[in-house]
């Protein structure tokens, strides 16, 4: 067996989340290296909302706001025992907060973007816990964040004696991650659809070119909040979309949702009053199979509300047959792992019209791969 | 979900099949709990009937590896299945993975659809 050595070993996001909480475990810091608008602060949001170390308090600290001195605390006379105390930043935590916390994290985003001397005035906080009087509660953990200096953020080369406090994990994008977390979270479908076709604009940023807009998994946030309300006309909104990922990709994106447009309505899909697709493109197909899985959930939520679920039911019967009669295997798949893997919508088998049919297709597929 | 959904969806609430209904309060306390867990044809069974019936199936069984998430992998079990129909084995292949055996390939699927990535 061969190992292969890299320079930079790169770790997705998903497995970055299982390697924190095990340094977190050992109370060890750890740094999160990554080019700008791949996730690394919702990541530190996303182990706080998993409830992963309980129930944790996340802290976000600029450093790049504080002068050296800040970190030690404002000086103040105790003038009955002659000597200086010092008063700590507000931003850090005290024994009071902490203690009604499971985990509080620390988290030093853009650690290396403050000036050098602020972050060797961090070299006591970060390894030995404390600094000055002032000392980290136990439950703390501290997390960095920043930006490499091939991206050409505002980042000065850390000092060697700080690094080495740390443990290091470089963040790469990944499609399937993304694809998981956007779901979760309402991306808008035709967004969705059009990342799902075409992957490699989820992450285009190159720090040679000169183009103000890039393609990042933030950048792709921006344009789906954007596209929301869907009130301007195509072109206004292409100016809208190339602002926040670029031009060449707005224009391919743009000619997407013009054919995502016709698609049929999801909750007629769902209703079974539409069985049939016309158009065949593909980035439209995988919008459409998007949207059916937003409103299945969405009947699904209203069925646990009302204590029926007869409708629910019967919408995935329809889902199935739809996707049976229309979609290629892949989006098939695709769209069944969304609605059970990250939905946690599991088709009741005698419910399914046709899920024997679907499973002579899939089910080898699916056992297999 | 809930919590309470999650309670209600658990393997604590009968699986019943369609048009079966069920009065847990008219059987015995063992029968209940057979009820829950292997279903209601089989509220006389015993261990070894359980036993017994996996040995049969086991030779046919469709296998799902699985990498960690055994915990999830047993509560999404618990929820779907009766618990005669499915067995983890764990730490079964060199690199500490599980087995997770079904007796029924479509359960397989969608255990595979909902749980594990590919």
């Amino acid at each position: 067996m061969t190992t292969t050595i890299s320079e930079t070993r790169t770790v997705r996001i998903s497995e970055a989340s299982k390697l924190i909480v095990k340094a977190f475990s050992k109370k060890r810091p750890v740094f999160l290296w990554g080019p700008p608008g791949i996730g690394k602060s919702e990541l530190v949001d996303g182990i706080a909302v998993s409830e992963v170390l309980g129930r944790t308090l996340v802290i976000d600290m600029r450093l790049a706001l504080f002068e050296p001195t800040d970190l030690r605390g404002y000086p103040v006379p105790d003038v009955a025992n002659g000597v200086m105390q010092w008063l700590p930043p507000a931003d850090l935590p005290t024994q009071e907060v902490a203690q009604e916390w499971d985990t509080v994290i620390l988290f030093l985003d853009e650690l290396n973007s403050a000036a050098p001397s602020v972050q060797a005035a961090a070299y006591q906080l970060i390894l030995n816990r404390r600094i000055g009087q002032y000392k980290l509660p136990d439950n703390v953990v501290v997390i960095a964040a920043g930006n490499r200096e091939t991206d050409k953020g505002v980042a000065y080369r850390m000092p060697k004696p700080l690094e080495n406090r740390f443990v290091h994990f470089e963040l790469r994008v990944d499609f399937t991650d993304w694809l998981n977390w956007a779901v979760d979270n309402n991306i808008n479908a035709d967004v969705v659809g059009y990342l799902t076709f075409a992957k490699n604009d989820l992450y285009n940023f190159d720090p040679q070119s000169s183009s103000r807009g890039f393609a990042t998994p933030r950048a792709w946030t921006f344009a789906s909040e954007l596209l929301e309300d869907d009130d301007l006309p195509d072109s206004l909104t292409t100016d809208l979309i190339a602002g926040c990922v670029g031009e060449g990709v707005a224009i391919k994106f743009m000619a997407h949702k013009k054919i995502a447009g016709d698609l049929p309505n999801p909750t007629d899909v769902l209703d079974g009053k539409v069985k049939t697709l016309d158009t065949k493109e593909v980035s439209a197909m995988y919008a459409l199979a998007t949207s059916l899985c937003y409103e299945l959930r969405e009947r699904n939520q209203r069925g646990e509300k009302a204590k029926n679920l007869d409708s629910y039911h019967k919408a995935f019967s329809n889902f199935i047959g739809f996707m049976l009669d229309n979609f290629e295997t892949e989006m098939t798949v695709m769209a069944s792992r969304i609605a059970m893997q990250n939905y946690k919508l599991v088709p009741k088998q005698d419910k399914i019209e046709r899920f024997n049919e679907y499973f002579e297709r899939y089910g080898r597929l699916v056992l297999d791969a | 979900m809930s919590t309470l959904n999650v309670m209600v969806d658990s393997y604590l609430t009968p699986k019943l099949k369609e048009g079966e209904t069920v009065d847990l309060s008219l059987f015995q306390p063992r029968e209940r709990t057979n009820i829950r867990l292997y279903g209601l044809e089989n509220k006389d069974w015993t261990p070894a009937d359980v036993f017994e019936y996996k040995c049969k199936w086991k030779p046919e069984a469709e296998v799902v590896n699985i990498r960690g998430s055994l915990d999830k992998a047993q509560a999404w079990c618990k929820t779907h299945l009766y618990m005669q129909d499915w067995e983890i084995i764990r730490h079964a292949m060199p690199d500490d993975s599980h087995n997770v055996l079904f007796k029924n390939g479509p359960e397989a699927m969608l255990f595979r659809l909902s749980l594990v990535t590919f």
